[in-house]
Formats: C-alpha cells, structure tokens, sequence
C-alpha cells in the first residue's frame, strides 16, 4: 500500500490522467461529431449500439496502444531521468516498484474502460438507438478494453523498464498502432493473432458487413474467438512473468 | 571493536573480470571511514553491493551485526542512509516533496524532513522544484534524504563531486559532525586522498578491486618514512660530505633541498656538527612526512588521479 501511495505521490504533475482522458475525449468526440452529422437512419437505429461498439473499438485500437506506450514511458522516465532506483531500492523491493506502476495505471486503465463504456452506452440513448441495450456486448466491450489495455500496458511498461531510452518503447508503441491497425482489416489470418496490439478487434464481437452496393451495412454478431483470446491471455501472463524476472535480474 | 559493517571474501565478477576481489572491510561504529580509491578501482560497486543493490559473486556481508539477505535486506536497510555516485531525484517535483517520498517509504514521521532540511541548510529552497536546483543543492538534498529516519550507517559515495570549493568544504564540514552530533557511522568514498586526510578517522584502500589497506588514519600516517629536509649554502658540497660519512641523501624536486633519513635527534645533531666542521651554512632544517600520494603511490605503485 505504501509503494502505492508513493507512487501515486511521485505522479504529482505528470498529468498521467490527462493522456487517458484526452484518448477519452477524442474516442466521444470522434464518434460524436460523426453522429451528429449523420444520424442514425431507421436500420441504423435498429443496431446502433453495435455500430457504436465498432466504432469505439476501432477508436481505441488507433488510439490506445500510443496512449499506453507515452503512459508507460511517463511513469518509468521518471526513475530513469532522477537515478532513482539506487535510493528507493534500499526502501522498497524491486517487486513492489514493478506492481505499483501497474496498480496504478490499471487504476486508469479501469476508469477509462468504465467512462467508455457508459459513454458508448449514452450515445445511444441520446441519438435514439432502437436496438434493445445488448448487456452482454457492452459489459464485454468494459471487460475486453480494460484486459487488452492492461495487457498491452504491461508490455509497454516492461520494455520503458528495461530500455533506458524512452524513445524506443514509444517507437514499439507506435508501429504497435500501425500493424493493429493494419492486422484489423485482416481477420481470422495469422496476422491479426500474433500483433498484440490488434487484439482489440480480435475481442470485438461485432462485424459489420458492406453490401455488394456499398449502401448497404449490416451489423451483426459473431462467436468469440475463445482460443485466440487465451492465447493472448496466455501471451500476457508469459510476458508479465518473463519481464519482471529481466527486471529483477537488472542491476542498478 | 564493534564494527557496523563487516564483511568476508566479498567479491563481484563481471564477465570474469573482478571488480571486486574478496575484500574484507572492517568498518567500526561511529567513525567515518574513508574508502580510497583512483576512478575505477571498485569503490561504487562495493558500497552497491553493502546495500544489496548489486549481488556478490561470492562473499557475504554483515551491516549493523546482521548478515545481508534478500530477505532482510530492507529491514536491516532502514537503519541506514545513502547516497550512491549522483544524487536521486525527481525533477518534477520540489524538495520537500522529494523528502515526503523517502518519509513515506522509510514509515518515518513528516516532522523528519524539517529537521534534515535544517542540517543541510536547504530550507529555503524546499518549495523550489529540484529541476531547478544546482548541482550542489541535489547533493544536499541527496544527503538529506539519505539522513532522514536518523540512520545509525551511512553511506556516502563522493558526496562532493561536482561541488565547488565552498560547497566541499560544506560537506565536509556536515559530514564530519554526523558521528559527534548524532552518532552516525559514516562511509564516505573518494579517489581524493586530501578529502579522506580531512575528514575519515579510519581508511580502507582499494586498488583493481583489492583492498591493499585498512586500518585507522593515523596508522596510515605512520606508514610515512620520516625525512629531514636540509637546506644549506652548498647542497652539492652537503650530499658529498654525508654520504661520506654514510648518510644517504637524496635531492629534493627541483634540487632546492636535501633529503635525509630521521634517525633520531643524536644522528641529527651529528649530521649538524659535521656540516658546521666542513663549513658549510645551514640554512633550514626541517622535518617531513611523505604525503598520502607518496603512501599511495608506495602502495599501489601506481600514481593516483587527483
């Protein structure tokens, strides 16, 4: 609890929040403006929620692995930039310093996750979505942002640790974005199983098909791909375990 | 003798090179121990390896009567202060509330930092962000932190680098009342042998790794050979004269003196009446001691940076 509340000390002024809710703000406002200017017509309205659930998926896979990735280095420059981990390693285990960078930005991750959430879901009261509230996709849109997000936060977080310079992790983060974005267009293909940063479509059960005209869209929902899923979940818990041993195996 | 740190045969191996080679360091309480070295003799990686920040190759060690685990490295650690190479700092943030982090973590009361801001003579600048401080405030700053939660060992790893006259002659003066004032034990690290000669009450030298030397200050200064200095009105005459007589002598830097051994006052009186015999002025007898660089270099056989 110490190394928590120390942690969350040392975050005075780094406006770590302010990052998440800038990818907030430009997820609602995004996706907002777009339904202002082309409000839902009457078989829109009928899946609305779902096309809302694919556009804030799709926000969040352009945005958020950069987001995570400047919200990892920010939290881990600071000990690089101070020299600090030769005094507070005679305070505090390298464990602990490990975990509370996570706890607390899994703190933000679960705020953001939340506010996306209800957001995903106001939008649709306020441009009048028909579509009956589907809970399940939208306490599964919370559970998959916050997981993925958590995952790939980790990631970011392991390589800011080991890396001293920050430009490097940001750099992963940002072709993370890239190959995510570009392994989308590519579902139930090698590619889009094996780019970490792409599994937030992967954990999107909703699928939009485009008619023959390319009027016509229709949304609708697929099974979860459960093994791609526990691989992923598998592929985090070997990447937590295998970079906090590289850490504590690190000398100051 | 009680000793605050003790260890055995500690030794740290990089790519098999020691830069540590089984070292036994005898650190007792309440003194300040000067750990001498040139740049790159082991220094920082022992002090590392005393906090457990670096694991040793082989060896243990013993601070404050206990043997450093991992186990109970940070519990024996709280009773200790210190201040490893360049200060710890978080830029963003001001002083004090670097302060308040170290209370926190080391469960001390925030009345600590008042008093350690004090002894570094910091309070006016604790509202000031430590970005902006100079390089010798960081240095205070560093020892305030590494002083808060009244540590009984403290480690201090060439606390005056970077530091101008006033600044060393600062620190020093800080360092050398911690022991008298509050009963700190106090390592302090340099590879300036005046530094140490000023401030350490016992001394440990290492060189490539190997401690060559440990004992109390003064023994050190005993290990010099006492000469005399002799200046006449014919130093040329004058070396001729006793080493006739079998004195060695040898000329001084610069030839502006004559060396001789200091064998007591009755050979020195002796030497005196011969000179005076032979006619010869004497100008100046005066008595020396090699100078910690000659120790050094006696020691190590190898010319210290300074």
């Amino acid at each position: 609890m110490k190394a928590f509340l120390t942690e969350v000390k040392k975050c005075k002024r780094r406006r770590l929040w302010l990052l998440y809710l800038c990818a907030f703000l430009v997820a609602v406002l995004w996706i907002g403006s777009s339904m202002i200017r082309y409000p839902f017509n009457e078989k829109e309205a009928a899946a609305g929620y779902y096309m809302l659930i694919l556009n804030y998926s799709l926000m969040n896979l352009i945005f958020l692995p950069v987001i995570l990735a400047a919200c990892a280095s920010r939290v881990c420059d600071i000990e690089t930039k101070g020299d600090t981990d030769k005094m507070l390693l005679t305070m505090q285990s390298k464990t602990s310093l490990f975990h509370s960078k996570i706890i607390l930005n899994g703190i933000y991750i679960l705020i953001f996750s939340a506010a996306e959430t209800l957001s995903l879901f106001l939008m649709g009261q306020i441009f009048h979505a028909t579509q009956p509230i589907p809970y399940f996709q939208l306490i599964w849109f919370f559970i998959s942002t916050f997981v993925v997000s958590l995952i790939l936060y980790v990631m970011q977080q392991i390589l800011s640790l080991l890396m001293k310079n920050q430009l490097m992790p940001l750099f992963i983060g940002l072709m993370g974005t890239f190959t995510g974005v570009f392994s989308a267009f590519f579902p139930y293909t090698i590619l889009s199983s094996i780019v970490p940063w792409g599994y937030y479509a992967v954990f999107n059960p909703v699928m939009m098909q485009i008619g023959d005209t390319f009027e016509e869209v229709s949304y609708f929902t697929v099974p979860l791909p459960w093994i791609r899923i526990c691989i992923f979940l598998i592929f985090g818990l070997l990447f937590y375990l295998a970079g906090l041993k590289c850490y504590l195996k690190k000398e100051v | 003798m009680n000793y605050t740190i003790e260890t055995s045969g500690l030794t740290k191996k990089y790519n098999g090179h020691f830069s540590v080679n089984h070292i036994n360091l005898r650190i007792p309480e309440c003194g300040i121990y000067g750990f001498l070295g040139p740049n790159g003799a082991g220094k920082s990686t022992t002090m590392k390896m005393l906090l457990g920040l670096v694991k040793p190759t082989e060896g243990n060690v013993k601070v404050l009567g206990k043997f450093l685990t991992p186990q109970n490295r940070l519990s024996i650690l709280k009773q200790t202060g210190s201040l490893i190479e360049s200060p710890s700092y978080y830029a963003h943030l001001t002083g004090r509330e670097n302060l308040s982090l170290i209370c926190m973590l080391k469960q001390a009361p925030e009345s600590e930092i008042d008093r350690v801001l004090h002894i570094v003579r910091l309070e006016n600048q604790q509202h000031k962000k430590t970005g902006q401080y100079s390089l010798g405030m960081k240095q205070r700053l560093g020892l305030a932190g590494a002083l808060i939660g009244s540590p009984r060992l403290l480690l201090l790893d060439e606390p005056t680098n970077g530091l101008d006259p006033a600044g060393i002659q600062e620190m020093r003066d800080l360092i050398c009342s911690l022991p008298k004032q509050y009963g700190i034990t106090v390592m302090v690290s340099s590879h300036l042998l005046s530094e140490i000669d000023q401030m350490a009450t016992d001394v440990g030298i290492i060189n490539k790794g190997v401690l060559i030397f440990q004992d109390t200050l003064s023994a050190l200064h005993r290990k010099s050979r006492r000469q005399l200095k002799l200046k006449t009105t014919d130093l040329d005459k004058t070396a001729r004269v006793l080493s006739t007589h079998g004195l060695p002598v040898t000329y001084s830097a610069g030839q502006r003196f004559l060396k001789i051994p200091d064998e007591g006052d009755q050979r020195t009186a002796a030497a005196v009446s011969l000179l005076a015999k032979n006619e010869i002025g004497i100008l100046r007898v005066e008595e020396t001691e090699n100078s910690l660089e000659e120790i050094f270099l006696s020691l190590t056989g190898k010319k210290v940076s300074l």
